[in-house]
């Protein structure tokens, strides 16, 4: 132990003795100094700004309507408090017709500018100057909850905060009139000094240091910092190396390979003190200071050190071998670029491939089809094993009504855009536009997909205001289509006909009135649902006040589900509906209820049964649903499977695995009792209705993103790019591999690139596995409502790499290095 | 040449041990060049005793310490430390060393580097505390121990450097060119601590250029020529070695300093001043040498000390008043430049060697 203390003592007072360590220590120090200081204040919003005035006419319309309206009113109550100035200038833009249009581009209204300050004033003369949060009648007046709850405690808050219910009452009276602002603002601080005060909350702001903090520890310092610290330390070796320090050292009594290991070691350890020195600082003042604790910075301290010691084991080698200070640093930063070249590559080119990985898998009679993740719908040609491309494509061949619709915009296929294969005709089910034009219907196209003449442009059949959630085709080749807002429709020929006729107030009329008629049209427990009809403050609705009248549009039929549940959360995804093989019933899963509708002897769907799900949901993008043996199965992000009776949605189990996993698609087997559910993670999971047992499945070594079954019961699983496997489910053996012929590009990087990132050291890459070890908890522990981005195709690239793997393979090449050195060393004669 | 013999007596170990120890050198590109270091070296140094390494650049001295402190190892033959096998942890435990070019950190102090190489040799940091001060006082730095070893001269790193050997207080201390760019009065200093050392039976194993050093520090001597030993023994006995090499038995080489007239020193010679022919009655011209005004120096190479009281009483007769008598032994660089000079080389070789050798010694004096 002596000895090791003697060579630690040495190696700071080595790296003491180079400049570079006191600046790295000092710079640590001040910038932690400079830091600490920093901080933020909530300023709690509640003065109105012009621009949260939407229509400065209409508001001072309403206002003075209010006011004129006979009974109480919280609108009438603010009239009431105004001055007579205010209500003079307020009746005044109120009756101002002139000019109240603003420019569809170009600068903004000057009149509307000036309308706007004035109507602010008068707002903000109700929320400084007067007592409105006391008033008593708005016990009875005030609906919103929020508020009402406010106003209950109105003695307790301080004065800003009395101020923000002001503001929230009078947002209450002018309802739809003014934006709502956050609650607060964050003002920086530093010291006693207030500095500019930020567009965002104090919450708000905690998320954009959660945003970029990632970025500073993995470039920054975990990059540029450490090969800081190897300038620092790259000394080390080569002086050890001196020839009359070194006969000194090698006759003492220890080995040589404790020797160069203790000088290993001490470098590293040194870089630790000094970076956990530096993180648990940076970890404090961002918790203190910014409520921002994050975990991820103090699991840098060990990945800090474990990445210096991969780029140091080249510095020692390279130290001993050609004994120059020089020369070993040039070398760990052209090995350090090498790492990044080699990940850039792949990652460029895993881009490249991710677009061709297929996305969803579809059985045309026995023609197996494909949609890819760039969105072509592709069949495959078992003669020469290939994808055959051919189907609907990215282009600019656009049926000429498009164009006209679209004002000079060009559409892009949405790789959401569910697109359904069925008798040699492609349905496309919903076509959206960039920029983002809500006031476009969407379109709902078919052609034949053995045409590509149609194929080129598809013809569009009608409207689809909502978009096209999913597709389902019924033995009797009926398709049956879910529109986002939660139409049900079952689509012949005269269907589609009904589409092109229909309008979009007749859909929300039908669906109010299948609404109202259905019995179960209220769910039995929705504790996170809010009430049908209500509008969700996070989603605009964007259909207008409807017509009542109401329409059959013949064999058409719809059912309307309630928003909270199938409507804006389904609509993100087309998944969360299945449908039975007769197309009887339809199954949808909202925020916390699962629905069914069921075809009524008119032919029209009507919700019969909801439920709330006994647990807080969470609310992901992609949940694809099954049902077998009558057995509706939710594969929940996290670790299970629940398992549902699908005749009267009450729970059967959740069928629990060891690691937590999102969903990525489900296929059910009837006839067989199966269900096979793929994952993000690339495991692939079966489920046997029988037993309800659920079990692994390792059919491929690669990670599978689609399966579906065929009509003799095999399993087509898609795996790697566009590579397939042919599989007996209730054998488990693999009846045909169906390896796509690569092109020499293909080749190169599978058998070139692939492995050897596999096994080259990824210092670069190990940030991963502290998102990971961070994100991990809250995969299981979050069963709340939030919603994570959308999950797609080229994300589950990134998902599916096992997060140890650029820690484990960088810490076996320092390993395998660090022995060679050793080796080196002891064998070398000086 | 054959070595002596220096074997330890019967039941002691001896402190070195080198046992027919060749190292051969591989050079060039696939390792096809082979250099012989040592050729079959065998020598043994006995414990307590201070133990000089000679011989000329490229004999293998410096080989040979690093094969003894395990920097190189050996190709075949044996060669141990207090009966440990040189080079290994517990022999090294056992040795100070002071290496030739001594390159201690020049960022520590001097008790920073005390504490290193203590540290490193086992010691506590409070064990290396406790004797740092007298150990610097012992080498002649007090005082120095907080200053940067970037302040120090060149002599005052190389006593650095002895203190830091001495440390551990080891059995062997093994010094290369202990007193290399020490003034003499810094080199007596050495002298006299090694001497003391020795005393207190720690083994000194020198290693130096400095055959003066060596002759008066040194009890025993090895001297190496080529990768072999040319002679291994005392520094005493080297005299009668070559007397012996020469086929020469117990003979005696006699200097006498006589005053007297030219006349009788004349008379002396048989045949005349220049006669070089041997008289036993007389003397040889070439043998007479004037020194000073009516003194003259007679160096005679007699065989027993019959011989010299014949030849006392041989200058009382002609008249001549001896004023000293001294016994005539080889020096050690007389004897090593001869032992040197005897190896197998051409004689071009040779004398540059002899130059070399005789360079150096002047330098370091």
């Amino acid at each position: 132990m002596n000895q090791f203390f003697a060579i630690m003592k040495e190696s700071l007072w080595s790296t003491l003795a180079t400049k570079l360590l006191y600046f790295e220590v000092v710079g640590v120090v001040l910038l932690l100094l400079a830091l600490a200081p920093l901080s933020f204040k909530e300023q709690v919003r509640f003065e109105v700004v012009r621009d949260e005035i939407r229509q400065p006419v209409e508001t001072a319309k309403a206002w003075v309507a209010a006011a004129e309206r006979p009974g109480d009113s919280v609108a009438k109550t603010l009239w009431e408090l105004l001055t007579p100035e205010h209500r003079t200038a307020v009746t005044a833009i109120a009756e101002d017709a002139k000019d109240t249009e603003e420019p569809a581009s170009g600068p903004p209204n000057r009149r509307n500018r000036e309308r706007r300050e004035v109507l602010a004033k008068a707002l903000n003369y109700l929320i400084n100057e007067t007592t409105l949060w006391d008033k008593q009648e708005w016990g009875d007046q005030i609906d919103n909850r929020q508020t009402k709850r406010m106003w209950e405690q109105r003695t307790t808050l301080s004065a800003d905060y009395q101020k923000r219910l002001n503001r929230m009452i009078i947002q209450e009276g002018l309802r739809g009139q003014l934006s709502v602002p956050p609650e607060s603002n964050a003002m920086l601080t530093y010291a006693w000094f207030n500095l500019p005060t930020l567009p965002v909350s104090g919450i708000g702001l905690a998320e954009i240091i959660r945003l970029w903090l990632p970025f500073v520890l993995d470039k920054l310092f975990l990059t540029i910092g450490v090969l800081l610290a190897i300038l620092v330390t790259s000394t080390a070796i080569p002086q050890m190396l001196e020839e009359g320090s070194l006969y000194l050292l090698l006759s003492k009594p220890q080995t040589r390979i404790f020797l160069l290991l203790t000088k290993f070691i001490g470098s590293g350890l040194l870089i630790l003190i000094i970076s956990s020195l530096f993180l648990v600082g940076v970890w404090l003042i961002l918790g203190t200071r910014f409520n921002v604790w994050m975990i991820e910075i103090l699991w840098c301290i060990p990945l800090a050190f474990t990445i210096f010691l991969v780029y140091y084991s080249v510095t020692v080698g390279v130290g001993l071998v050609f004994r120059n200070v020089v020369l070993s640093i040039i070398a760990t930063i052209f090995f350090a670029g090498a790492c990044y070249l080699l990940s850039f590559s792949r990652y460029s080119y895993s881009g490249l491939v991710a677009f061709q990985r297929t996305a969803e898998l579809q059985m045309v009679g026995d023609t197996l089809a494909r949609r890819s993740a760039h969105n072509h719908s592709e069949f495959f040609d078992t003669t020469n094993k290939n994808w055959q491309l051919g189907l609907y494509t990215l282009g600019n061949d656009m049926p000429p009504e498009m164009f006209a619709t679209m004002s000079g915009m060009m559409p892009s296929l949405n790789t959401t855009s569910p697109t359904y294969l069925a008798d040699r005709k492609l349905y496309v089910g919903e076509l959206q536009f960039f920029p983002p034009r809500p006031d476009l219907t969407k379109k709902f196209a078919v052609a034949r997909y053995d045409e590509p003449a149609e194929l080129a442009k598809p013809q569009v059949v009608g409207d689809l205001p909502f978009g096209c959630l999913g597709f389902w085709q019924g033995a009797n080749q009926q398709l049956l289509a879910v529109t986002s807002y939660g139409a049900v429709l079952q689509l012949n020929d005269a269907g589609q006909k009904a589409l092109t006729e229909a309008s979009l107030g007749k859909f929300k009329s039908v669906a109010a009135e299948a609404a109202d008629n259905s019995p179960a049209g209220q769910p039995t427990a929705a504790p996170n649902e809010s009430a049908a009809g209500e509008e969700s403050p996070t989603v605009e609705d964007p259909t207008p006040t409807a017509p009542t009248e109401s329409t059959n549009p013949g064999t058409a039929s719809l059912a309307w589900v309630p928003v909270g549940n199938i409507a804006y959360d389904a609509a993100r995804s087309w998944d969360r509906i299945v449908a039975t093989p007769d197309l009887s019933s339809c199954y949808s899963l909202g925020r916390s209820t699962i629905s069914r509708a069921t075809r009524n002897a008119n032919g029209q769907y009507q919700i019969d049964l909801t439920v709330a799900l006994p647990w807080e949901w969470t609310s992901i993008n992609r949940v694809p649903l099954g049902l077998v043996r009558d057995k509706l199965l939710v594969p929940m992000r996290g670790r299970s499977l629940a398992v549902f009776d699908a005749k009267t949605l009450e729970p059967i189990t959740e069928l629990q695995m060891p690691k937590s996993a999102i969903p990525l698609s489900l296929s059910c087997n009837e006839e067989l009792g199966l269900a096979v559910v793929t994952y993000t993670n690339g495991e692939t999971w079966l489920f046997d209705a029988k037993d309800s047992s659920f079990v692994r499945k390792s059919w491929i070594r690669g990670k599978a993103t689609a399966t579906i079954f065929d009509s003799h019961n095999h399993l087509f699983v898609a795996y790697g790019v566009d590579d397939l496997i042919k599989v007996d489910v209730e054998t488990g053996k693999v009846v045909e591999t169906l390896s796509v012929q690569k092109n020499l590009i293909r080749s190169i990087y599978d058998w070139g690139v692939e492995p050897i990132y596999s096994i080259f050291p990824k210092p670069n890459e190990c940030y991963v596995l502290i998102e990971h070890l961070a994100n991990d908890g809250a995969v299981d522990a979050n069963r709340s409502d939030e919603a994570p981005p959308q999950l797609d195709i080229d994300t589950f690239t990134a998902q599916t790499d096992n997060p140890w793997s650029p820690i484990v393979s960088s810490g076996i090449f320092a390993a395998v290095l660090m022995l060679f050195n050793c080796w080196y060393f002891w064998r070398q004669e000086f | 040449m054959i070595s002596t013999n220096n074997a330890a007596p019967s039941g002691t170990t001896a402190a070195i041990r080198a046992v027919d120890l060749r190292k051969t050198y591989r050079e060039g590109w696939i390792k096809r060049k082979k250099f012989q270091a040592l050729n079959g070296v065998s020598f043994e140094v006995q414990a307590g005793r201070v133990f000089g390494l000679l011989g000329p650049n490229g004999a293998g001295k410096t080989t040979f310490v690093k094969v003894l402190m395990g920097i190189i190892r050996h190709t075949s033959g044996s060669a141990t430390v207090f009966g440990l096998p040189a080079g290994s942890l517990a022999a090294r435990r056992m040795i100070g060393y002071l290496p030739e070019k001594l390159a201690l950190p020049s960022y520590l102090t001097g008790y920073q580097a005390l504490e290193y190489c203590g540290g490193l040799s086992g010691l506590s940091g409070g064990q290396v505390r406790a004797k740092r001060d007298e150990l610097l006082s012992l080498v002649g730095l007090e005082g120095w121990g907080k200053s940067s070893i970037k302040k120090y001269s060149k002599g005052m790193v190389q006593r650095l450097g002895l203190a830091q050997a001495m440390i551990h207080q080891p059995k062997l201390l093994v010094l290369d060119e202990p007193t290399d760019g020490l003034d003499p009065k810094a080199r007596a200093g050495v002298r006299e601590i090694l001497l003391r050392l020795s005393k207190g039976g720690t083994t000194v194993f020198l290693n130096s250029h400095l055959l003066q050093e060596v002759e008066v520090l040194c009890q025993d001597v090895a001297i190496l020529s080529e990768g072999n030993v040319t002679y291994c023994g005392a520094v005493a006995g080297i005299h009668d070695f070559l007397q012996t090499s020469r086929g020469k038995t117990n003979g005696i080489s006699v200097k006498f300093l006589v005053a007297g007239p030219p006349e009788s020193i004349t008379a002396l010679t048989r045949i005349g001043p220049d006669s070089a022919e041997w008289d036993p009655r007389g003397f040889r011209a070439s043998a007479i040498k004037l020194d000073g005004e009516g003194q003259w120096w007679i160096t005679e190479e007699l065989e027993d000390q019959k011989q010299v009281d014949a030849r006392v009483d041989l200058l009382r007769k002609a008249g001549l008043s001896i004023l000293s008598l001294t016994p005539q032994r080889l020096s050690l660089e007389a004897a090593f430049l001869e032992l040197v000079g005897h190896s197998e080389k051409s004689a071009d070789v040779k004398n540059a060697e002899v130059r070399q050798v005789l360079l150096q010694a002047g330098r370091r004096q």
